[in-house]
């Protein structure tokens, strides 16, 4: 019977689906506890630099701040956006909030009559802004997460950020990336990188962090060197914090698959039970109804 | 007053080490300096160098990269970009490493901000060499 063997086909691909996502879950499981750790040890360092930072822009006259610390002038400005997200899909609204967000700010910001360029971190936002904002984007980088070091964050793009910044092609750069928070949420982030925040920084356990008032050899010296390590410890640590929400979200993602197959291929095996039972009653009501016209 | 200082060693990747300790001497790009408990705060530069925590035999010993370090009265922080335990130290390790240096600082046509990379990258080598040289004497 047609309908009966359809019935099969069907369970048999919702049971390979379930299969393959469970496997991917276990995966990303697996992932998640190494890209968990890795994200809550780049912390600290990146909250003590920021103190340092906040500290030293309070004791330097605003005139004499160096570019990367200095306030742009108001007025139209040109600002470099970086979206961090993940070089593939699969992973529930991880991607997706990433893209809603960035469309929002920007619309918002050329109203507001800034010029914005984009730097994608990750595949999957730049393909789906390209061709909305294609003339807009400055650089992709992909595959930094497969092999995640300081040190390739740093070359790739950090200093590409800091020779473009030294190049004047922007004068503010924003960050946007999925902070991990548990392996059940992940948090839409904006961080500002340039200029350098001043606000007080504030640690996980909500106390602030203040850095010390004394500088060795000097002030300036020290702000020089901190700046540019700053960049590469921000971009750094948002690659880890996305890379962690990252294998979080697909394990969620893949636990609701999971269950959804299971639900699926229960109500499949229901209705398969039934058809089969319907089609052996009617060819059972054939056999009878020939042999009892046989009879007469 | 406490008598030891709460030290902390961290990387962009991860707090290597966080101890209790008398004594701390590290590399500052003014010349090596020792810190106590209830030393004057301040904020300094590393240069690649030993850094020392303890005294005398039981102390430990590690390589550090350039980098920062900030001194509270009972509190130090190390922010370095790479850091080695004495134990991750070895003599072939620094072979290959100052290998790969020399190769990349003698190619020619390099340029800044790579030279100083790789020449941060020498001092760094050559810190691992006189800690080793430090453990024979």
């Amino acid at each position: 019977m047609a309908n009966l063997k359809s019935l099969r086909n069907r369970i048999r691909s919702v049971n390979n689906t379930r299969q393959i996502t469970k496997a991917m879950k276990m995966v990303s499981a697996a992932k998640l506890r190494r890209s968990q750790e890795r994200a809550l040890a780049t912390r600290p360092y990146s909250i003590r630099i920021r103190a340092m930072i906040q500290g030293l822009a309070t004791l330097i006259p605003a005139e004499n701040a160096p570019p990367l610390l200095a306030r742009p002038p108001e007025g139209p400005r040109k600002i470099l956006l970086v979206i961090y997200t993940a070089d593939r899909g699969l992973c529930g609204s991880f991607n997706s909030s990433i893209i809603r967000a960035t469309r929002a700010r920007i619309s918002q910001l050329t109203q507001q009559g800034h010029t914005v360029s984009l730097t994608f971190v990750g595949r999957k936002a730049h393909d789906v802004l390209k061709r909305q904002y294609g003339a807009l984007t400055r650089d992709v980088h992909v595959g930094l997460t497969r092999q995640l070091t300081f040190e390739s964050a740093e070359r790739i793009v950090a200093n590409k950020l800091l020779a473009d910044f030294e190049a004047g092609l922007f004068d503010e750069c924003h960050l946007l990336y999925n902070a991990f928070k548990s392996a059940m949420t992940q948090e839409l982030t904006w961080r500002q990188l340039i200029p350098a925040p001043v606000d007080p920084v504030v640690a996980s356990d909500g106390e602030e962090v203040v850095a010390s008032p004394l500088f060795e050899p000097d002030e300036e010296t020290v702000l020089a060197a901190l700046l540019p390590r700053n960049i590469a410890v921000q971009v750094f640590q948002a690659l880890a914090e996305s890379n962690a929400a990252e294998h979080a979200a697909r394990m969620t993602a893949m636990d609701n698959a999971v269950r959804n197959a299971g639900e699926m291929l229960k109500k499949l095996s229901i209705k398969y039970n039934r058809t089969r039972q319907a089609a052996i009653t009617t060819e059972l009501m054939e056999i009878i109804g020939g042999s009892e016209s046989l009879k007469g | 007053m406490s008598i030891v200082i709460q030290m902390e060693l961290v990387t962009p990747e991860a707090l290597l080490h966080s101890e209790e300790s008398m004594l701390v001497t590290a590399p500052g790009t003014e010349g090596y300096f020792g810190v106590m408990a209830g030393h004057a705060p301040f904020v300094t530069l590393l240069k690649p160098g030993i850094l020392t925590v303890g005294e005398g035999d039981d102390a430990k010993h590690f390589v550090v990269a350039g980098g920062f370090v900030e001194v509270m009265p009972d509190k130090m922080t190390i922010l370095t970009e790479r850091a080695l335990s004495r134990e991750q130290v070895s003599q072939q390790q620094v072979k290959i490493e100052r290998n790969e240096v020399q190769t990349q600082l003698s190619a020619a046509g390099l340029e800044e901000p790579a030279i100083a990379y790789w020449q941060s990258r020498l001092a760094f080598v050559e810190a691992c060499q006189e800690l080793l040289n430090r453990q024979k004497a």
